[in-house]
């Protein structure tokens, strides 16, 4: 199971009212029609730990795999932000041509088998 | 000369034969071949007659070499091509390769154009490839010159611009750049890099503007690459670094730049990426990284990271120092619950209940955190009870009553009515009303208006036969739920119960008024029918015979003159005392219905009244059941639902009714042979009983033990475990569990599978059977058994085959011998009926001595 914490992107410490805006913000984003799966997701997460009850439940049983995406904003440092120099946009340009040189062969390659 | 000449080995092939062999050779797709004899009909014919096949064959074989992406050889094959017929290479044909082989030059003669829109290829192949040569110049790519090689061409002048605003950007001159952007026209080969440019510029101040302009990048072109890169800018916090780890270098560096990311943190996040593919390597990596990643947030996520990976507790503690107690035998917990060792689970759920209750503070969160540890053991408890039951046939080994673990949560946590219904429910299934009664006041004490604690309260008091209370409540419940037909149901049948207690005490005028109330609730026929029939009970009880005889047949017609209702009237009419005469005419009129051709629908009714009846009224019930048993043989071939005929299956076994059971499984399982309750219920009567079991052939047994696995998993939805359990001796059903904690005190007769024997068991205990048999034959009075055992065990001790095995082995096998030839001279009685509750085992019946698992523990004592 993932971590219907990090799913609706709330403390560990957290109360009824904060998970409830929480799930409603994020149903909001994602309502069924538009993406099922996702809503699917947020609504176990939901159900998971709407209540104190069920949040302390949560936290003595139920083994879940971290989400990666709230793993990786931990290591994200930041820096001043700057502009691009010359020669990264021109380097940036060169690999894509090649990027889309190598992708108009494969797309050949399919296209002809 | 002449000699050589005319010599069949020279001389060359007749040019004709050549020309016959290449087509030939082009028609079976040969092109290299065909190529080759072409050239050579070239070189020896000097009309063209050639060149028209050898087109062919060079557009085959350059084909060919694309297909197998050997873009250059098929570039050369293709210029061949072009050379010998002096026509250009078609645009669509040397594109690919052009692209591919990097020789952008080869599409010179396309884009040398002199304006005329005429001559350049078509709009789908010139926006990519202008787009790849704009790039291609900005970049300084030779090639572009030979492209375009006269400098007054437009081309230059674009890319000067382009180049320009370029720099404008670079030195961060935004207001100048939107003026050399505005310099490139619209249909330039560099209008993608003119949006590309002013998106970067706007990334971080306008994003939603800047991602509008690049969606207008084509994604067929180069430069859709770069603007998803710039895209990636855009993206909120949470998703940020998972885009940015699948980019590459260049692009993941651009993205750091423009948002403003710390270079360093990017290597880590790529680490980090690639060790979260597994748990333990991605525990590893968070230890091994606390300084970049935050010591704190480290240790609450390997704290969580433990409860999937508990193997991680020692590097933690390593890292972090020792754990709290509580999480340690948490996670001990749940690593032996992973590994599905419920025992060890259990021991250090208690152990985790302990340390909480001797915290010196106990805050707010002890008690919960008790009662749900308590809620989550609780189905453990509850299965092993069960599997002791079935051992040992009494509850003395349990430590605790049924649902201990529940009702103690509720001391801790009671403010969750779901475990209230749970716990109660499960008390009365166990039939302890008493208790049950008890919970349920305490229940409703802290949730007055829970219609489900309403609802078992009105179902106990009716089973209870407190039928004041039972109004009451379903008048309550009435009041929250107002058109629940079920309610007024249950009020009419508390009334109507209420007026025949009243009936048996002669209070006439009391019991009136309760049906006057009833006929208030009733809101169809049946239920009109059923107040009319107790109006006729009064008139008849007042010598009012010919009203009540009136009264009751309208009740019968209200009912819609069924079977079911036939035999109501019947029953209740014996029930309240009626005079005989009547009864009996009631009787007369019941067996006439039963009569006619038998109905599933009045099959389901009459079956769900023995539902009814049972336990409070069962005596009753069976005297009546006789006048049904016919009635219910016709209706066993009708055609029952697979869930009809289950439910009818579940009433017969709960109700001890061999006979119909026995048909209606046969008929299911003649039908359904792939539904296991069919064959479990045919197994059971066929072979419940002390000695029956034996009779069971082996592939039997595995289905059955596969089908009471299977139910045990999925909490027995079907009710299989108990007949299942009542032919099968739990040593075939928990075979290989708690093997090591039964081996020195182990009471079963039946052998085990891993101990060295000489040949099969089954052979063995044969031998032995036969040297009994030939020596001493069992004694006929019971007093005489065990010394009988003694020595036989002396004498069958001696015996060559028993020389290596082990004592305790021999017991066994002499024990298997006596019970397969006691269980013979057994089988021609009648098998001992099965006791009523499984739950209850005070109640089964007390063993013979001449049990043999009773034997056998005297003898082992």
């Amino acid at each position: 199971m993932k971590n219907p914490f990090q799913i609706l992107d709330v403390p560990v410490q957290t109360d009824d009212e904060t998970v409830r805006k929480a799930w409603l913000n994020l149903v909001r984003i994602y309502p069924p029609e538009r993406d099922p799966t996702r809503f699917q997701e947020i609504r176990t997460a939901y159900e998971a730990i709407k209540t104190y009850r069920d949040r302390s439940r949560f936290h003595l049983f139920e083994p879940c795999e971290p989400v990666l995406e709230s793993l990786m904003r931990h290591g994200l440092k930041r820096a001043p932000v700057r502009p691009l120099s010359e020669k990264m946009i021109l380097d940036l340009l060169g690999e894509s041509s090649r990027n889309w040189r190598m992708r108009w062969s494969h797309k050949g390659k399919d296209e002809s088998s | 000369m002449q000699t050589k000449r005319s010599s069949k080995k020279n001389a060359p092939p007749p040019i004709l034969n050549l020309t016959l062999h290449g087509q030939t050779l082009l028609d079976k797709n040969q092109f290299k071949e065909a190529i080759e004899v072409f050239k050579k009909l070239a070189k020896e014919q000097p009309n063209a007659s050639w060149r028209e096949p050898l087109i062919k064959a060079y557009r085959g074989r350059a084909l060919e070499l694309a297909e197998k992406s050997m873009f250059k050889e098929a570039l050369v094959t293709l210029e061949n091509e072009s050379r010998i017929s002096g026509l250009p290479i078609p645009l669509d044909l040397i594109l690919p390769l052009a692209v591919n082989t990097g020789s952008i030059d080869k599409l010179a003669p396309f884009f040398n154009y002199q304006k005329e829109a005429s001559s350049l290829p078509p709009a789908h192949l010139l926006e990519p490839i202008q787009s790849l040569m704009a790039i291609l110049a900005l970049v300084g790519d030779s090639k572009i010159d030979k492209i375009f090689p006269k400098k007054d061409l437009p081309f230059w002048d674009h890319l000067a611009r382009a180049r320009e605003a370029l720099t404008l950007y670079g030195t961060n001159q935004e207001t100048l750049l939107d003026g050399a952007l505005a310099k490139i026209p619209a249909q330039s080969p560099f209008k993608h890099f003119r949006l590309f440019l002013k998106s970067l510029s706007l990334i971080n101040s306008q994003p939603e503007k800047a991602t509008a302009l690049l969606e207008r990048i084509p994604p067929h072109t180069p430069f859709a690459g770069p603007a998803s890169v710039v895209q990636v800018c855009s993206f909120s916090e949470q998703h940020l670094p998972m885009a940015l780890v699948n980019l590459d270098t260049a692009a993941q560096s651009c993205v750091a730049t423009l948002v403003g990311i710390d270079p360093n943190s990017i290597s880590l996040l790529n680490k980090l990426n690639i060790a979260s593919r597994s748990i333990p390597k991605l525990f590893s990596f968070l230890i091994a990284h606390t300084e970049q990643l935050n010591l704190d947030w480290v240790r609450t996520t390997c704290l969580e990271l433990l409860s999937i990976y508990p193997e991680g507790v020692p590097a933690f503690e390593k890292k972090f120092g020792p754990l709290d107690p509580f999480q340690k035998n948490r996670f001990l917990a749940l690593k032996a619950e992973k590994n599905q060792d419920i025992t060890q689970a259990e021991k250090y759920w208690l152990q985790c209940i302990s340390i909480l209750k001797a915290k010196p503070n106990i805050t707010e969160d002890i008690p919960l955190k008790i009662a749900l540890i308590l809620r989550h053991i609780h189905p453990w408890q509850e299965n092993t009870r069960r599997r002791r039951r079935s051992f040992y046939f009494n509850s003395d080994e349990d430590q605790h009553e049924p649902f201990y673990f529940l009702e103690q949560s509720l001391t801790y946590d009671p403010d969750d009515p779901e475990v209230w219904i749970e716990l109660i429910r499960g008390v009365l299934e166990i039939k302890e009303e008493k208790r049950g009664n008890t919970l349920l006041e305490k229940a409703l004490k802290i949730f007055p208006d829970n219609p489900a604690l309403l609802t078992i309260a009105v179902e106990l008091a009716l089973k209870r036969h407190t039928f004041v209370k039972a109004v009451r409540l379903a008048e309550k419940l009435l009041q929250i739920n107002p058109i629940n037909p079920h309610i007024r149901q249950q009020i009419l049948r508390a009334q109507l119960s209420q007026a025949e207690k009243q009936i048996h005490v002669n209070r006439l005028d009391l019991a009136k008024k309760e049906i006057q109330k009833a006929e208030a609730m009733a809101r169809n026929e049946i239920d009109r029918g059923n107040v009319r029939f107790y109006q006729g009970v009064l008139a008849l009880k007042h010598e009012e015979i010919n009203l009540g005889l009136a009264l009751i047949q309208e009740a019968r017609s209200l009912e819609g003159e069924t079977p079911f209702a036939f035999y109501r009237m019947f029953t209740d009419a014996k029930r309240l005392g009626l005079q005989t005469k009547i009864i009996q005419q009631l009787q007369q009129d019941l067996r006439k219905k039963l009569l006619d051709p038998p109905q599933k629908q009045f099959i389901l009714d009459l079956i769900s009244q023995i539902d009814i009846q049972l336990p409070t009224s069962q005596k009753r019930g069976a005297d009546n059941f006789i006048l049904l048993e016919d009635y219910l043989t016709k209706g066993v071939p009708l055609n029952f639902t697979i869930q009809e005929r289950q439910w009818i299956c579940q009433r017969f076994f709960e109700a001890d009714r061999d006979v119909l059971l026995k048909k209606f499984a046969s008929e299911g399982e003649k039908q359904w042979p792939e539904i296991d309750c069919f064959f479990v219920y045919r197994l059971y009567v066929q072979y419940h009983g002390q000695y029956g079991r034996h009779a069971i052939p082996a592939d039997h047994i595995q289905r059955l033990v596969q089908i009471y696995h299977k139910a045990e998993e999925k909490m027995d939805p079907d009710h299989l475990l108990d007949p299942i359990e009542e032919i099968l001796p739990p040593n075939y059903l928990y075979e290989d569990e708690d093997k090591d904690e039964d081996e020195d005190e182990d009471d079963s007769p039946f052998l085990p599978n891993d101990m060295p024997l000489p040949c099969a068991p089954e052979e063995l205990v044969q031998m032995v059977c036969n040297f009994i048999l030939e020596n001493d034959s069992p004694p006929k009075d019971i007093n005489d058994m065990e010394r009988w055992i003694i020595n036989l065990m002396i004498k069958v001790d001696q015996l060559p085959i028993f020389k290596n095995i082990p004592p305790p082995l021999k017991s066994i096998i002499l024990l298997q011998a006596v019970e397969k030839i006691l269980t013979s001279q057994e089988a021609t009685k009648p098998p001992p009926s099965r006791p009523k509750s499984r739950m209850k085992p005070k109640e089964i019946p007390q063993k013979s001595n001449s049990d043999p698992d009773q034997l056998k523990l005297d003898f082992t004592s």
